[in-house]
Formats: structure tokens, C-alpha cells, sequence
């Protein structure tokens, strides 16, 4: 088969989940012996190596660890294509003489956001899509399904919702129920939809219930966490880990919180990941850890870092203040044999109340984590109970085989 | 005369009837003539007597009585009877011929005048008869009788067997006749489907016909099309060319102010800034409340980066497309038979299934595949049986804390037969599955999935199934491209294959009769009747016995097991080594060919290494997205034309023990008999020598055809990888043509040193594998 994966970003501008996802689907199906490129967006022309693309204006073409790359300007692209789905038609006319050109037999379509040209050109070839219901992009503007006052939504109600509950300038009712039925027929093109957890599926029914959806899990690499395991596991105190961006969303506020309510509690806190734009939150995390002996920051981690960090925490907190549509952290540390701490939205939930490897809690709720906190560091038998439930995880081999499959069922072979 | 008591002799006579030209025989009446009998029959012909004149003349005279008009002759024997014995000479001495009209006195029934004679003789027969005469007559009829039924009843036994035999015939010939009438009835649809074949092969050729001048219309219109563009584009350089010139101007330069208060004329008079004000207001509340005063503060450097951007969405008025261009049908698919995670399962099959795992330090990797097994769903029990021979990484207790059962076996008796069997021995489930230490099932319906195809199959005769291996992320292209190559020749890359027994050709054995211990699941029972055997490919040695036995195997591809390996060279070398030695031993029909001339293969030993010393320094040079394939199928073309003879250079390959090995194959004369090869090879070292580099170039050029679809531009990941699968190939090329090379050398070793030289290869090149 040749497959393009297309994503709205890609290695070495951006490297979070959606990125490392499609990287690990295209090399394993570059494995299975499939020719595979992927088409993603630049935001920084100047962050990426490579050579023009001679069929695209502006369009660059490199290769990330052996996947052929093709990377749009962002400027190219319609002003809007960040939230809309807007086509940008002298783009769309050379995406499909490319595409054309290329001769793929299938397009996985990892996130549509700003995509939105290069979807249309796909149908132009009427290639075959399988797509991959990362986040919440088609049914919500703002991606989290969080409204403008940080509540949980339940969903677009065909664009109602939205207009109601995250009135933005540049979108009135009908603009953001077009958006919806746009996202809608996208969908509905697509010969599979793939969500990477039941929360997301159930999410996208709700808003379309005439289409069906599978569910794949994101697949871990079990043998990057087998290989960081020590030797010999050095004694240390009982560890907590946060791995993941610092930004707000995130809440690792919460979790600092629950621990300065515990300042006896015999434990440390090993924070992986990096701060973003937000200035002000950063210095409110500073603070928290300045103020805590017992906090870590390790800065941004690689992801063999991230592997060799499993091995060192017993305990992963997850204080998430939106509803994640899937969390690799949880699964990579599962595979550790390591439980987990959630907030009680999205998919980790779920997860953890299915398996019992944790303990799921009210998201932003401080005396709630700090409560679980001590619970747990003071009931060894508790944390082993918790560490016996953790249910193995996909690995990123299974996930790349099952999608085979559904590119076999799409493709309508056999 | 030679009887003197008998009073006459008499012969036998044949009645007959029907046609003249065509007689019909009715009897014969020659036999022995009892004077018992003749009193109620007269049994003797008035022509076929001849009797004594003295017997007649002897006082009372005998006459035939002038009284009778019948039974005078029958009257005459019985009295002539009284006087002496008849004789009767053998053999038919006249003809009667009988018809309704004529005939003897006996055939004309219903006569009155014969009724009449009837009367009188038996008035004759009742003064002649004495009591003994009668007691004779019952004696004789009781006899007659007896004799009467018996025939009778044989004839009714005959009768009834001839009627069952006719029945069956009457069956047989019914059976037939509907054979017949089956076969015209076949006969005569597979006339009419050969019609409808013919009519549509003529339909098709028409239509292939229109579809050729349609195509040979296209590629006018195509041909024309590329001269039109042609103009295009030349109109377009032509524009581009005024269009830069126009930029160039100094016009242009000056009027650059006026345009572009032009366009601010323009944009303004669209209420552009009325909209960027009004949604820069709302845009920045709503940042306001997201992020607070100073958050908000904080942002404006970034606010201001991408300030062109922010400028483009909130000036533009909203704008709802009329028509949804993602309004398209989807694409009709078909059902494939995927993996049963994909879609699910409410079903559990009642088996349990007894994993059989050989370990030798088998590291945490096993704990993992044993987390995985013990997580299946869907099926009854798994139990997991640990074959350990002697690891010293704590296999056995890390097997143990994780729940499997766990079999000790020391090093020594480790064969890869024997470790299974003790397994099997020690399981106790209705199924075995064989496994090893490195692989892992793909989803936690992996093991359902396998059930359920033994399942759906049984009926066809499936009594074992065996997954395809897919790579784990760590392999390399040369392992991916031996698992495409492989799985493609049994078939079973894509789709499942089931295997029968097709011809004891290696090909059609090794194509239809591997199974793969990577994970092999079949039933206990089946398999305890053939048990493994051997210490090498044992796992094909069974699928062979199983197919030669009248069953079917399967393959999947729909539920495969993540599986691989990323071995040195050096493995390469010995495996393909081994490999041959196994596959000319166990298939009389696999080609072997001779080796004519040691130092000839030396020489292309030696041709192949020093140029792939150079050429894998060059391909770490290349630049990124530069093709590797590309550079390959160059190399490989420049190959098939290199000189025959190359002077002696270095050789460094990149894996030591290949370096290490080839160096002592080709330097050390002490090691092997072989001459180094002579400044002038001769003929028949030449062309072994470009034997071995042909045999080279079509396994690396097979290598290729699989990277060039695989690989676009390359990097130094795939650089890397491709290198490395250039030195397992070399390895692979010198263990396949070493083995040839033993082989035929083991049988006609020239010297005694030269079969020493060969046993020690072998011994290097076997230990381990």
C-alpha cells in the first residue's frame, strides 16, 4: 500500500502526542512494507531542513527518520484554516496533481486542523480516508470540549452549543453550524473512524449518530520502557510523577496544591515537561516549587527519558482540568506497572475505573488529591492493590497492525 | 451279441420342432429304460429296438396286436420285456420331428379313439400287473415325486435368486439411467455456459476493441493536450517575464504608495475596520477573562508575532459557504476478515489452552508476554507452561512469581524438539500453543481470534494454526524485507492461507506445510499422536507430516504475532550456512550446484568484499533525501560489469566477525588447501568466481525491488538500515555459497587435508545456530 498520513503538524517543529502518533503508525507501517509519507502544516519555514517541493507553492519536503515529509506554509493557507474548515482553491488544485502524481492508495487522516485544503484535494482523487478522531477539533472550535468558562461540554448541539456557550467574533450561528455540517460530511467521507478511546467515541455518536466509530488505543512502546528498566530498582522515596506540558490546562497547579495541604507527607514530586506562552502561570508553578522541597523539575523530556522516568515513580498524577481524549503518560507508566492518580474527566477516567489501577478524583478539586495523597502514601497495601489492577497497554506495534486492518476494510480488499 | 440273456437294444432318439430351416430342440429320450417306468410311459421308439427273433418266437408267439390301433409297439415291449433284459446302446439314432398336427400317439390329447385305446390297454396292464409289479409303480412314483420337488424347490430357490438378481439389475440399471440423465443434463449446461462464455468473450473483445479506440482517442487528445500545454506554458514564461519586468519598473516602484493606499481605500470602504475593531474588542474580552489582566499583558509579544494572522481572522466578515465541499458519498467497501479486537466479541469458547514457552534468559521482555497471555479474553483458561534450560537471569522465578508453571530441564538435553515435548508433556490443557520467548500476541483477542479460526475451519480439515510474524518497531529493513519475502511465499502476508498436501516438491512442502513455532496452536490430542522431532525447523518437519497426513494447516495474516529480530551479519552468515545444509538434506529435489573451482570462489569472495568496503563508505556520505534505492540499483547495474580480476585490497565491512572471518578464508592458506588464486585464473576459476558475485548482486538487486517501493528519500535512519542489510546479504550470499561449497567438496575432497579444511568450516559455521 501507499499511504499518506496527513496531520496538522509534524517533527522537528512540534513533538507532542498527535506528532509522535503519526510517526510511530508511519514507521510501523514502513515496516509492514508499505511506502508511507506524511503531509503536515509548518508554522516556522525556518524550524524545518529540506528542499522545495516542486509541485506546491511554498511547500517544503524533508524526510523524519526515514518517513518522507511534506510540509505546507502555514501562510499559504486560508487566514481562518486554524478553527474552520476553509479551502485555500489554487492549494487544493496542486494538492491534487500531487497526490495524483504520488499515486497513494489511502490517506489516514491524523487531525484535520488546518488540513482542511489537503482533505478536499484527497476527495478531488476520491482516495480512501481512515481517520483518526485524535481530539475534538471537527465538533469543537476551542479542541477540549471545555466552553470559555473552563466547563465541561457536552457537545456542539450542530453548532447551538457553541454559539451559546463560546460566542467568538469571527463566528456567528450559521458560520458555526456550516462548520459542523463541513465536519459532518468530512466524517462521513471517511470509509473508517478510528477514536483512540471510548470517551471520544461516545462523544463523537452523540454529535453524529448516524456514524459508527471504532476504537483503537494509542499504542505505547513497551520495548523503550522494557529496555529503561534498571537492572537493580535503587531504594527512594515514595515518588510521584507529572509528565506532560505545564501549562493550566493541565493542572499541575491542583496537584501542587494537594501537596502544600500535605507538607508532612513523606514523598517526592518529579514534574517532566516544558512551560508554554503562559507567562503568568509559570511564575504561579515557580512559586508552588520553590516553596516545596520535595518538587522536581526535570524540564522537557525525551521520550527515552520519559521511559526511564517510569521506572522511578510509583505513583502518576494526572490532575487534568479538561477531558483528555487520551493520555500516553497513563498507558507508558500502566506498562511500568506504575498506577495513576486522574481527574474525573475524559479517557483516563474511564480507564482507571475500568481497570482499578488508581484512583480517579473531582478535577481541580485540591483537598480531594491531597486527601488521596496521604491515603495512598500512608496504605502500602493499598498501592500494591492499585499496582496489581494495571492492565498491560497496547503497544505501538498492535495499534499499527489493528490499523491495518481498517485500511484493508477501507481499501475493500479481500 | 455280446449279451446273450438280453432280449433287445435300443437307442435313443431327439424330438424336435418349429421351422424346418431353423428346428427348435425339445428333448432327447436317451437313456437307461427301466421296465418299472415302461408300465406307465412307453419310452422306447417303434424304430430304435432291435430284439432277438428267438425271444419273439419262443411259445406264446409275440405279435403285435392287430386289436390296437394305439400302444401296439408299447404293448409289444412290455410282453417282449417280460421275456429278458433290453440293452441300450448309447448315442441318438433317429429324429422325430413334432408339431401340433402330428406327432406321436402321447401328443394328441383330447382324442376320443385314443381315450378308447387308453381304456383298453389299461385293461391289458391290469391282467399283466402282479402285486409286486404294483408295489414297483408306488415305490417308482414315490420316488418320481420325491425327486419332482426337489428340482422343484431347487428351481423356486433359483427362481428367487434370479428375481433379486434381476432386481438388483433392474436397480443398477435404474441408477444408471439417472447417471445418464444427470450427466446429459450437466453435459448440456456446461454447452450452454460454454455459450454463454463464448458470447461474453466475444462481448468483451468488443468491448476491449472500443475500449482501444477509445485509448487511442485519449492519447490523441493527450498528445495534443501536451502541445497546448507546451503553448501554455510558454505564454505563461512569456507573462511571468512581463510581469517581472513590470516589477522591475521604476513605474511600478513609484505608484507602490498610491497602491497600497489603494487597497487601504478599499479595504476601509468594506468595513474591514469596523470589524477588526469590533471583533479585536470581543477577541481580547474573551483573552481577558481566559487568562487575567496579566496573562493577557504577558501574551502581546506573541499577540504581536502573529499580529499578521490575528489581522486576517478578525477583519474578515463571516462567511458561511453555500455549498458543503466535503458533501461526497463514501466509498463502498467489503468485508475483510480483520482482527477480532477491531470489532469485538461477546462470545467465550470453552477451551483451555496450555502456552508451551521454551526460555533460556528470557529477561523482562518475558514478563511482559506473560502479562499478555494471562490478559487474553474471550477464551476459557490459559495456562502457561516455562521450559527453562538453564538460564541464569532468574527466568525460572520470574516465570514462577508471575503464575506460569515452570519445567527445569538441564542445558544439555536442550533441543528445540525436546524442550516442546516435555512442555506438552507437562500441560494440561485441551489445546497447546507454542510459543517463544520473544514474541507477543497483537491484542488481547489474539488468542480468541486463533481459537476461532481452528474453529470455523475444523470442518475443512484445519487441525493446526500459525500466525505470520510482524515486525517489532526495533527490526531493520533486512529483517522486514525477509518477513515480506517469506510471508509472500506462503501466502499468507495479507490474507489467511490454509495448507494441504500438494506434491512432495521442496517448493510445494515448504509452501503449504510450514507452521511457525513464533506461535503455533493446535490440539492437544492431534499433537500427541505426532510430537515434535529433530533440532532444526521442526516446526515445518510437523506441518510436512500433518499435510502428508491428509490434514490442513493454517496460516494467518488476519491475527498476527509481533515478532522479530535484529541480528548481526555474522548470524546471517551461519544461518544460511545451516539453512542449505538442512534443506539439501531433508528435500532430495533442491538444487545443489558443484563447485568447480575453490580459489574461483575465493577470488569472488574476495572481488565482493573489497568492493562493498568501498561502496558502504560512500552510501554513508549521501545527503538526506537522496534515494538509497536509487544508488543501489546503480551499484548493482555497474556490477554485472566488472572486470573479472582486481588487485588484492583491504577489507572492512563494518561487522568484525565477518571481517575477521573473510580475512582468514581468503589469507590463511594454513587453514584450508585451497591455492590463493593465481595471478591468471584460469576459465573455470572466473566463472566461479562470477558465480558467487551473480549470486551476490540478484540477492541484493532482490533486496532493492523490496526497498524502492518501501523508501522515498533517505536519511541517516534508513542509510543506516540499508547499509547494514547490504552486509547481511554479503553474509548470507558467502553462508549459502560456503554450504554448496561443503557439500559438494564432502564428496569428492581431492586430499585429506582438503576434508579437513571442510569439516572444521562446517563445525565454525554450525555451532550455535
Amino acid at each position: 500500500m501507499r499511504i499518506l498520513y496527513i496531520v496538522h503538524q509534524f517533527f522537528p517543529e512540534f513533538g507532542s502526542g498527535t506528532e509522535r502518533v503519526t510517526l510511530n503508525l508511519a514507521r510501523m507501517a514502513q515496516r509492514a512494507g508499505h511506502h508511507v509519507q506524511v503531509l503536515a502544516c509548518m508554522l516556522d519555514p525556518g524550524r524545518h531542513r529540506g528542499v522545495a517541493c516542486p509541485q506546491i507553492d511554498q511547500a517544503l519536503t524533508s524526510v523524519v527518520d526515514g518517513i518522507p515529509v511534506t510540509l505546507l506554509d502555514r501562510s499559504s493557507l486560508p487566514a481562518g484554516a486554524d478553527h474552520a474548515f476553509d479551502l485555500g482553491a489554487g492549494v487544493v488544485e496542486q494538492l491534487a496533481l500531487w497526490l495524483r502524481a504520488q499515486r497513494f492508495d489511502l490517506v489516514h487522516l491524523m487531525h484535520s486542523m488546518r488540513m482542511a485544503s489537503a482533505i478536499a484535494a484527497v476527495q478531488q482523487c476520491r482516495l480512501p480516508i481512515v481517520m483518526t478522531l485524535t481530539d475534538y477539533f471537527p465538533i469543537c472550535l476551542r479542541i477540549n470540549l471545555m466552553d470559555q468558562d473552563d466547563r465541561p461540554c457536552a457537545g456542539p448541539e450542530q453548532g447551538r452549543a457553541c454559539a451559546r456557550k463560546c460566542p467568538e467574533p469571527a463566528w456567528n450561528l450559521a458560520a458555526l453550524s456550516a462548520r459542523h455540517q463541513h465536519a459532518h460530511a468530512l466524517l462521513a467521507y471517511a470509509s473508517v473512524r478510528v477514536a483512540p478511546s471510548q470517551q471520544v467515541a461516545d462523544r463523537y455518536r452523540a454529535a453524529f449518530p448516524d456514524l459508527d466509530m471504532n476504537v483503537v488505543a494509542h499504542g505505547v512502546d513497551l520495548l523503550a520502557i522494557a529496555r529503561a528498566r534498571p537492572a537493580v530498582d535503587a531504594p527512594r522515596p515514595l515518588t510521584l510523577g507529572f509528565i506532560g506540558s505545564i501549562i493550566r490546562p493541565k493542572g499541575l497547579h491542583v496537584l501542587l496544591g494537594a501537596l502544600a495541604l500535605r507538607p508532612g507527607l513523606p514523598l517526592r514530586l518529579r514534574v517532566a515537561g516544558s512551560f508554554h506562552d503562559d507567562e503568568a502561570y509559570r511564575d504561579e508553578v515557580l512559586r508552588s516549587v520553590e516553596a516545596d522541597a520535595r518538587v522536581e523539575l526535570l524540564g522537557r523530556c525525551s521520550a527515552d527519558e520519559v521511559a526511564a522516568l517510569t521506572h522511578q515513580i510509583d505513583l502518576l498524577c494526572l490532575p487534568s482540568l479538561v477531558p483528555e481524549s487520551f493520555s500516553l503518560v497513563v498507558h507508558e507508566c500502566a506498562a511500568a506497572g506504575v498506577p495513576s492518580l486522574v481527574s474525573d474527566l475524559g479517557a483516563p477516567a474511564q480507564v482507571i475505573r475500568r481497570d482499578g489501577g488508581g484512583q480517579v478524583l473531582p478535577a481541580g478539586d485540591v483537598a480531594a488529591w491531597a486527601q488521596a495523597l496521604a491515603e495512598w502514601a500512608n496504605n502500602p497495601a493499598l498501592a500494591a492493590r492499585w499496582r496489581q489492577a494495571v492492565r498491560l497497554p497496547q503497544r505501538i506495534e498492535e495499534e499499527a497492525f489493528l490499523y491495518e486492518g481498517l485500511y484493508r476494510r477501507a481499501l475493500g480488499s479481500g | 451279441m455280446s449279451q446273450p440273456d438280453a432280449v433287445a437294444a435300443y437307442a435313443g432318439v431327439r424330438c424336435v420342432t418349429g421351422d424346418r430351416d431353423a428346428p427348435r430342440e425339445l428333448m432327447d429320450f436317451d437313456a437307461d429304460v427301466q421296465p418299472v417306468s415302461m408300465q406307465l410311459q412307453n419310452r422306447l421308439p417303434i424304430h430304435a429296438v432291435m430284439f432277438r427273433l428267438a425271444a419273439v418266437r419262443a411259445e406264446p408267439r409275440l405279435r403285435f396286436d392287430e386289436a390296437l390301433d394305439h400302444f401296439e409297439d408299447w404293448d409289444f415291449w412290455l410282453r417282449l420285456m417280460a421275456r429278458g433284459r433290453f440293452v441300450r446302446v448309447p448315442g441318438i439314432s433317429a429324429i422325430y420331428w413334432l408339431d401340433e398336427q402330428a406327432g406321436s400317439g402321447h401328443a394328441a390329447e383330447g382324442s376320443v379313439r385314443r381315450q378308447h385305446m387308453l381304456a383298453q390297454f389299461s385293461q391289458r396292464q391290469l391282467a399283466r400287473w402282479s402285486a409286486d409289479n404294483v408295489v414297483q409303480l408306488i415305490v417308482a412314483n414315490a420316488e418320481s415325486t420325491r425327486h419332482r420337488n426337489q428340482v422343484e424347490q431347487s428351481l423356486t430357490g433359483e427362481l428367487a435368486d434370479l428375481r433379486a438378481h434381476a432386481d438388483r439389475v433392474g436397480r443398477a440399471l435404474e441408477a444408471a439411467t439417472q447417471q445418464v440423465t444427470r450427466l446429459e443434463g450437466q453435459h448440456l449446461r456446461d454447452l450452454d455456459q460454454h455459450r454463454i462464455d463464448q458470447n461474453h468473450l466475444a462481448a468483451l473483445r468488443q468491448e476491449r476493441a472500443a475500449q482501444q479506440i477509445a485509448l487511442d482517442a485519449y492519447r490523441r487528445e493527450a498528445e495534443l493536450l501536451a502541445t497546448v500545454r507546451l503553448d501554455h506554458l510558454q505564454q505563461i514564461n512569456s507573462l511571468n517575464a512581463r510581469i517581472a519586468a513590470i516589477h522591475a519598473s521604476s513605474s511600478w516602484r513609484l505608484t507602490r504608495p498610491w497602491r497600497a493606499a489603494g487597497r487601504l481605500v478599499t479595504w476601509l470602504r468594506a468595513g474591514r475596520l469596523t470589524l477588526l475593531l469590533r471583533n479585536g474588542v470581543l477577541a481580547s474580552r474573551a483573552q481577558l477573562r481566559r487568562k487575567g489582566w496579566i496573562g493577557f499583558v504577558r501574551q502581546w509579544p506573541r499577540y504581536l508575532r502573529e499580529l499578521d494572522r490575528h489581522v486576517g481572522v478578525l477583519s474578515v466578515p463571516v462567511a458561511v459557504p453555500s455549498v458543503n465541499p466535503f458533501a461526497m458519498t463514501t466509498r463502498p467497501s467489503a468485508p475483510v476478515r480483520l482482527h477480532p479486537e477491531i470489532n469485538g466479541t461477546d462470545e467465550v469458547i470453552a477451551a483451555m489452552v496450555s502456552v508451551v514457552i521454551p526460555t533460556l534468559n528470557g529477561g523482562s521482555e518475558l514478563g511482559y508476554l506473560i502479562r499478555k497471555l494471562q490478559g487474553q479474553r474471550a477464551v476459557r483458561e490459559v495456562e502457561i507452561v516455562i521450559v527453562d534450560s538453564g538460564s541464569t537471569d532468574g527466568t525460572p522465578a520470574l516465570a514462577r512469581a508471575a503464575g506460569a508453571r515452570v519445567v527445569e530441564i538441564p542445558p544439555a538435553e536442550f533441543s528445540h524438539s525436546h524442550a516442546r515435548n516435555v512442555g506438552a508433556d507437562h500441560a494440561s490443557g485441551d489445546h497447546l500453543l507454542f510459543m517463544v520467548q520473544d514474541a507477543y500476541p497483537v491484542g488481547e483477542l489474539w488468542l480468541y481470534g486463533m481459537l476461532r479460526y481452528l474453529s470455523d475451519y475444523q470442518e475443512e480439515g484445519v487441525v493446526a494454526a500459525s500466525c505470520a510474524e510482524y515486525c517489532r518497531s526495533d527490526s531493520d529493513a533486512m529483517y522486514d524485507s525477509m518477513v515480506n519475502t517469506h510471508y509472500r511465499f506462503l501466502g499468507c502476508l495479507e490474507f489467511d492461507r490454509i495448507g494441504r498436501h500438494a506434491g512432495d516438491d521442496h517448493m510445494s512442502l515448504r509452501s503449504m506445510g510450514q507452521l511457525s513455532d513464533v506461535a503455533c496452536l493446535i490440539p492437544r490430542e492431534v499433537f500427541l499422536r505426532y510430537r515434535y522431532r529433530g533440532d532444526y525447523a521442526e516446526d515445518l518437519d510437523l506441518g510436512m507430516r500433518l499435510i502428508r497426513d491428509g490434514h490442513h494447516i493454517a496460516m494467518l495474516a488476519s491475527v498476527k504475532v509481533i515478532h522479530s529480530h535484529n541480528r548481526p551479519a555474522w548470524y546471517y552468515l551461519k544461518r544460511s550456512f545451516v539453512d542449505v545444509i538442512f534443506l539439501v538434506g531433508l528435500f532430495d529435489d533442491f538444487h545443489c550446484p558443484p563447485c568447480t573451482s575453490v580459489p574461483g570462489f575465493l577470488l569472488g569472495v574476495q572481488h565482493v568484499a573489497q568492493r562493498l568496503t568501498v561502496w558502504l563508505d560512500d552510501l554513508a556520505g549521501l545527503p538526506d533525501g537522496a534515494s538509497v534505492s536509487d544508488e543501489f540499483s546503480r551499484w548493482i547495474t555497474a556490477a554485472r560489469h566488472w572486470p573479472a580480476v582486481e588487485p588484492r585490497s583491504g577489507i572492512a565491512l563494518g561487522d568484525a566477525r565477518v571481517d575477521a572471518f573473510v580475512g582468514e578464508l581468503l589469507d590463511s592458506t594454513a587453514a584450508h588447501p585451497a591455492p590463493a588464486p593465481p595471478a591468471l585464473p584460469d576459465r573455470a576459476d572466473l566463472q566461479e568466481a562470477r558465480q558467487f558475485v551473480d549470486a551476490f548482486i540478484a540477492r541484493l538487486d532482490h533486496f532493492n525491488q523490496y526497498a524502492s517501493t518501501v523508501f522515498g528519500g533517505g536519511d541517516a535512519r534508513v542509510r543506516s538500515e540499508m547499509a547494514d542489510a547490504v552486509r547481511k546479504t554479503f553474509a548470507a550470499t558467502l553462508g549459502s555459497m560456503l554450504a554448496y561449497v561443503y557439500l559438494d567438496r564432502q564428496q569428492a575432497a581431492d586430499t585429506d587435508a582438503e576434508r579437513q579444511w571442510i569439516t572444521a568450516l562446517f563445525r565454525q559455521l554450525k555451532a550455535g545456530v
